[in-house]
């Protein structure tokens, strides 16, 4: 917690005392809160408190501005949302995945192998590995942590659809029988539903009112909900607390409005946050006190058009349709550069990203011709493109898009829904009622294509996600092949996986408009601080630390 | 006089029953999915179905009605799908907050109007008069939501004179939390006599409550001036004036002290206005209540909350005319009982 | 009763501005700059933001649009979405009031009690609510504003005809046979009309304003359309940097609010030289 930098060198007088009080006021709230899910507040910690002898002042908070709550679940079974932020550092998994480096780092397994015929894969746990309940981590907890959130069925559990059985021979090693191939090695680094708990005091209940038992570098202070969650560092954590400077605690602090937390981040009252409007983000770059941190993401943006409906149900009007698309403009002028262009589903930095695809471009003229073939010389019809309200890229790119459809003479009808309601008209039973183009984003679940290709293109009976509706029988065989061939050779996968999106591209299943990139704003003081999109939004406070001390 | 109250309490009853049926017509109406919503962006059509039975949604439309108007009676207000909270504790977490920013309107229109309106009346059809009538219609005509984005411009950022948005500045609040007792932070941090807490928050309330304030004031001046005209039209005043008593002395012994029925009114019904009004205020000033709340549920189609919003709301709202007819009734042995 | 309106000088500067009004809204094609860019027909990202200027008087916004015509074009929206919803909640207030005045007991009763119930919603909270169930749109934003403003028309227009019921010239049309409906359309309407007519001049800025709180909400009109309100809440975005893209559409709404406020207080005036109680 920077308390404003007093222009002295590191923290001067002033920043010391904040901390100090700070300190006193963080313990007097933990002893009075009790580690309820209530208020965090505590004793009325005056101005009188702070001591003057040495020791507080080794006391490191760092602050992350969030723009909506933090915990929307706390049960590790069930997490499929904003609360990846603060669990990835409250629990552990088996293994870490670096995806950009397509690496895995040992954390709760120190070692790992995987059967010739990619059916069982063997995990040898770390020993001396302590809960924040005080019980020893075994592999009944791996076990059944595991088997408590497939049993559950909530958050991303579906990832587990693989898994047969997990047997432990003995308490350090857990060995995982597949009913056909599959990267393990991903599912158990996955970011949702791949947590070891203690599985003694696992309950819904008792999470709920506000606890963790995990194993990782911080646990649970306080909460309150809707302003602020307090994570502290757990001392028996087996790593270790090795750098005087690593942070003692980390603030959550939940501050909707973007310009408010620009403006805190300008004060020095911030650490880390994003989700700032690209306009804000540039104006902050100048700002000698904050970085900006801009790293690829697996979040992209797409269009998908409706197979089914005349007349997108027509390829080359499709096909139309992603020429007409400002890709650069939106690039430029609505995320102000912050997003590349994409190159099909599969976003770039990520395993099955395709560089060679043959992407549309913006070409009025051929998107002309193509209409012209299809019998539209002159447009001549509307269209109706939903877009989750309050999504003011989504708003603008479906303007600029709305404009040069009508160069082309077609008429785009603009909607913006909660999410749910255009989800809803999106699934309704008349295929005549859907829309015929829907922007949304999507990100994986799982550091695998399968996470677009499968979800989002697969042929479905009952529509979920497939909002292209498209229905395909060659391309359902390659994304099946190639989640066979993930299990045992995930480069051979790839390969597959890019020929099926090849399949996409020439269909024009969806308008692949871009690849995030993710842009954090963080205080100077912010050491060692790496983004890694396997794990959105995350900050692995352990790794990082005050440089300003 | 008693069947007035009994007649006057049973219309409530009535009132607050159509409130229940209303919300829930409208709850209906959506056309999309709680369940869908309630589960998050990439559930499993089993998740959704799983939530349609918890959340009820199985169940024929009469008996969901019945369910609806029960619960509302118990408390249960269903849990809202944005924070996955009990509505009912949502509400009652920001609802403090509302009613400081309310309050805090509220007062500074009472102060201002009154006098605006007092001499707005004496002066009649001459400058004052039009000036404070201009300005009276004029702040009745302000889109709220524009009017706090101005006053951020200027005060806030162009003078830098006032804290642009949030309730207490956030250091302050983080380096020693105040104890919630009431939920009100100025409230708190008198309690906790946390005298730089309270100053801080006091800042933090200008602009939000000057913008609150703005309707409600305008609603006052014009009522203080017309209900004052109507006495100093009577005949007792002109009696009392030609009996050579002070002007002044007409004035507030004789004419405001008559026209407080009507006023009192409008006081009830601008606390009502203000308490919907936050939600296009809060949101700009990032003022941490219902408003807020409410704002964030339209945007995100959180419909156990908006129907919790609404059934507060007006429940306030019956529940301020009531007390003020009953009160009126009371003082002013002129009013009508029908 | 018109030239005394003119005598006001509110009410005389409030008829002038609404005339204007009605002129730039009518003429907006003409008169706008580029008025392509109010309809959502051009955009200029690379011109994005631009301060006032000679080319552009009010600046450009987001997608680098002549904000001068989009709020010209506003005009138009905002005072025929104020003519619908005024339209639809005396089309619906009207025949139940009427109804309720004429027939007396249970049916009065019965409409009462409803209109009582609607009047326990502060209006702008039960046209948030409707519209929110409706769905986002202009049309829908018209229907829940109509929707929470008709019972004041009820309860008006039932007490004027609760009154002329009784009046000997309805009893003589009675006896000589008339049914119910002429009664109600030829003698009572016409009658009880007037005040209702007058209520509703007075009511048009509080709908202006309410739909434009609507928009303000992401409850009203849709981009790219050029309602005040939706630009508002848009601008809220960028404003710090960039004020212009609030204050003009914001002013827009002002000043047409304003202008049918001050005809509104003239005409009370006129019409109740003592000052009637104003309901709101």
């Amino acid at each position: 917690m920077t308390v404003q930098h007093t222009g002295r060198r590191g923290l001067g007088f002033i920043g010391r005392w904040g901390i100090l009080l700070l300190a006193a006021a963080l313990l007097l709230a933990a002893c009075g809160g009790g580690g309820g899910a209530g208020d965090a507040g505590g004793g009325n910690a005056g101005g009188s408190g702070g001591s003057s002898s040495g020791q507080a002042d080794e006391i490191d908070v760092a602050v992350s501005l969030q723009y909506s709550e933090v915990m929307v679940f706390w049960d590790p079974s069930d997490s499929f949302s904003n609360e990846i932020m603060a669990m990835q550092n409250m629990y552990e998994t088996l293994l870490h995945y670096d995806p950009l480096a397509d690496d895995f780092k040992p954390v709760l397994a120190t070692s790992w192998d995987r059967s010739e015929d990619g059916l069982t894969w063997t995990f040898h746990l770390r020993q001396g590995v302590k809960f924040h309940t005080g019980k020893e981590m075994t592999s009944a907890d791996v076990k059944g942590s595991i088997e408590r959130t497939i049993q559950r069925g909530q958050g991303a559990s579906f990832i587990w659809d693989p898994l047969d059985r997990i047997e432990t021979p003995d308490d350090y090693t857990v060995v995982f029988h597949l009913k056909y191939p599959a990267p393990l090695d991903l599912i158990v680094s996955a970011g949702y539903s791949a947590y070891i708990f203690d599985v003694d005091v696992a309950d819904e209940e008792w999470f709920n009112a506000g606890n963790d038992a995990g194993t990782g570098p911080y646990t649970v202070e306080s909460w309150t909900q809707g302003e602020q969650l307090v994570l502290t560092r757990f001392d028996d954590y087996w790593g270790g607390w090795n750098d005087p400077r690593q942070w003692d605690k980390v603030v959550f602090r939940i501050v909707p409005e973007a310009a408010t937390r620009r403006q805190l981040m300008e004060t020095g009252q911030g650490d880390f946050t994003y989700g700032l409007p690209p306009e804000m983000v540039e104006a902050l770059r100048s700002n000698a006190n904050l970085q900006v941190v801009e790293t690829p993401s697996f979040q992209n943006l797409l269009g998908m058009l409706n197979t089914e409906k005349a007349p997108l149900d027509d390829v080359r009007v499709r096909k139309a349709l992603a020429h007409a698309f400002p890709y650069q403009q939106v690039v430029d002028h609505v995320m102000q550069g912050t997003a590349r262009p994409a190159r099909g589903p599969i976003p770039y930095g990520m395993w099955g990203h395709g560089e060679d695809l043959p992407q549309p471009g913006y070409d009025l003229d051929e998107a002309r011709r193509l209409l012209a073939e299809a019998g539209y010389p002159d447009g001549g019809f509307s269209l109706v493109l939903t877009y989750t309200a309050g999504d003011e890229v989504e708003r603008r790119a479906a303007e600029l898009y709305q404009v040069e459809l009508a160069s082309l003479g077609i008429d785009l009808e603009i909607r913006a829904m909660p999410w749910e309601q255009q989800w809803d008209l999106a699934r309704s039973p008349d295929p005549q009622q859907r829309q015929d183009i829907l922007l949304f984003y999507w990100w994986p679940d799982l550091v695998h294509p399968q996470s677009w290709l499968d979800a989002l293109f697969k042929s479905q009976d009952e529509i979920l996600f497939n909002l292209s509706y498209y229905s395909n029988p060659e391309y359902d065989a390659l994304v099946e092949r190639g989640v066979a061939e993930a299990g045992l050779d995930r480069e051979q996968a790839a390969a597959t996986f890019i020929e099926a999106q090849r399949l996409l591209l020439e269909d024009a299943a969806a308008l692949f408009i871009f690849d995030q990139k993710y842009v954090r704003v963080t205080s100077n003081r912010l050491g060692g601080y790496a983004d890694n999109p396997a794990y959105p939004h995350v900050v692995r406070w352990y790794e990082t630390y005050n440089a300003a001390r | 006089m008693r069947a007035f109250i009994i007649r006057r309490l049973f219309l409530s009853a009535v009132a607050v029953l159509g409130v229940a049926v209303i919300t829930f017509v409208v709850a209906r109406l959506v056309p999309a999915d709680p369940a869908a919503r309630w589960v998050g962006p990439h559930a499993t059509a089993e998740q959704i179905a799983r939530a349609r039975v918890e959340l009820g949604l199985d169940q024929p439309l009469w008996r969901q009605l019945i369910t609806h108007m029960a619960a509302l009676a118990v408390g249960d207000w269903g849990r809202s799908i944005i924070t996955h909270q009990p509505v009912i504790r949502d509400i009652a977490a920001h609802l403090p907050t509302s009613l400081v920013l309310v309050a805090a309107g509220t007062l500074l229109a009472v102060a201002l109007g009154i006098p605006l309106g007092v001499v707005s009346a004496a002066a009649r059809n001459r400058w004052p008069d039009h000036l404070s009538r201009a300005l009276a219609i004029g702040l009745v005509s302000i889109p709220t939501f524009w009017l706090a984005m101005i006053l951020q411009l200027w005060l806030g950022q162009g003078a830098g004179l006032l804290p642009i948005a949030g309730q207490v500045d956030t250091v302050l609040s983080l380096l020693s939390p105040v104890p919630r007792v009431t939920g009100a932070l100025v409230v708190d941090s008198l309690l906790a006599g946390r005298f730089d807490v309270f100053r801080s928050a006091l800042a933090h309330l200008v602009m939000p409550a000057l913008t609150v304030a703005a309707y409600p004031l305008g609603l006052i001046t014009r009522m203080v001036r017309s209900s004052m005209m109507e006495v100093l039209s009577e005949d007792y005043v002109r009696t009392a004036r030609a009996y050579g008593v002070a002007e002044r002395r007409i004035l507030y012994r004789h004419a405001l002290r008559n026209a407080m029925g009507p006023t009192l009114t409008v006081i009830a019904l601008s606390l009502g206005y203000a308490l919907t009004g936050t939600f296009l205020v809060e949101a700009v000033f990032a003022w941490p209540g219902l408003g807020r709340y409410a704002a964030n549920a339209v945007i995100g189609g959180d419909f156990p909350a908006i129907v919790g919003v609404t059934v507060v709301v007006a429940l306030a709202y019956v529940l301020l005319n009531l007390v003020v007819d009953l009160a009126q009734a009371a003082l002013d042995p002129r009013v009508r009982y029908d | 009763m018109f030239r005394r309106l003119l005598r006001n000088p509110l009410s005389a500067f409030g008829l002038v501005v609404i005339a204007l009004l009605v002129l730039l809204a009518v003429l907006a094609p003409v008169l706008a700059p580029y008025p392509e860019d109010a309809v959502g027909a051009t955009v200029r990202p690379e011109r994005q933001f631009e301060p006032p200027s000679g080319e552009f008087w009010f600046g450009t916004d987001d997608l680098g649009r002549d904000l001068f015509s989009r709020v010209l074009f506003g005009a138009r929206i905002s005072l025929v979405a104020g003519c619908m919803t005024i339209g639809l909640a005396l089309l619906i207030g009207v025949p139940l009031g009427l109804a309720a005045g004429y027939a007396g007991g249970l049916v009065d009763e019965i409409i009462m009690r409803v209109t009582d119930i609607m009047l326990s919603f502060p209006p702008l909270l039960l046209a948030v609510a409707l519209a929110a169930a409706f769905g986002p749109s202009l049309t829908n934003a018209v229907l829940a504003t109509g929707l929470a403003w008709w019972p004041w028309y009820t309860r008006i227009i039932r007490s004027a005809a609760a009154g002329i019921r009784s009046r000997e010239y309805v009893e003589a049309a009675r006896a000589a046979g008339a049914g119910h409906a002429t009664i109600m359309g030829r003698h009572i309407l016409p009658n009880a009309l007037p005040p209702v007519l007058v209520q509703a001049s007075m009511d048009f800025g509080s709908v202006v304003l309410t739909t434009a709180a609507l928009g303000f909400l992401g409850l009203g009109a849709q981009a790219p359309q050029p309602e005040w309100g939706l630009m508002v809440a848009i601008g809220r975005n960028y404003f710090l940097t960039h004020p212009w893209v609030v204050v003009f559409p914001g002013l827009g709404i002002l000043i047409t609010v304003m202008a049918f406020n001050f005809l509104g207080d003239g005409l009370r005036e006129v019409l109740d030289p003592r000052l009637g109680r104003a309901r709101r």
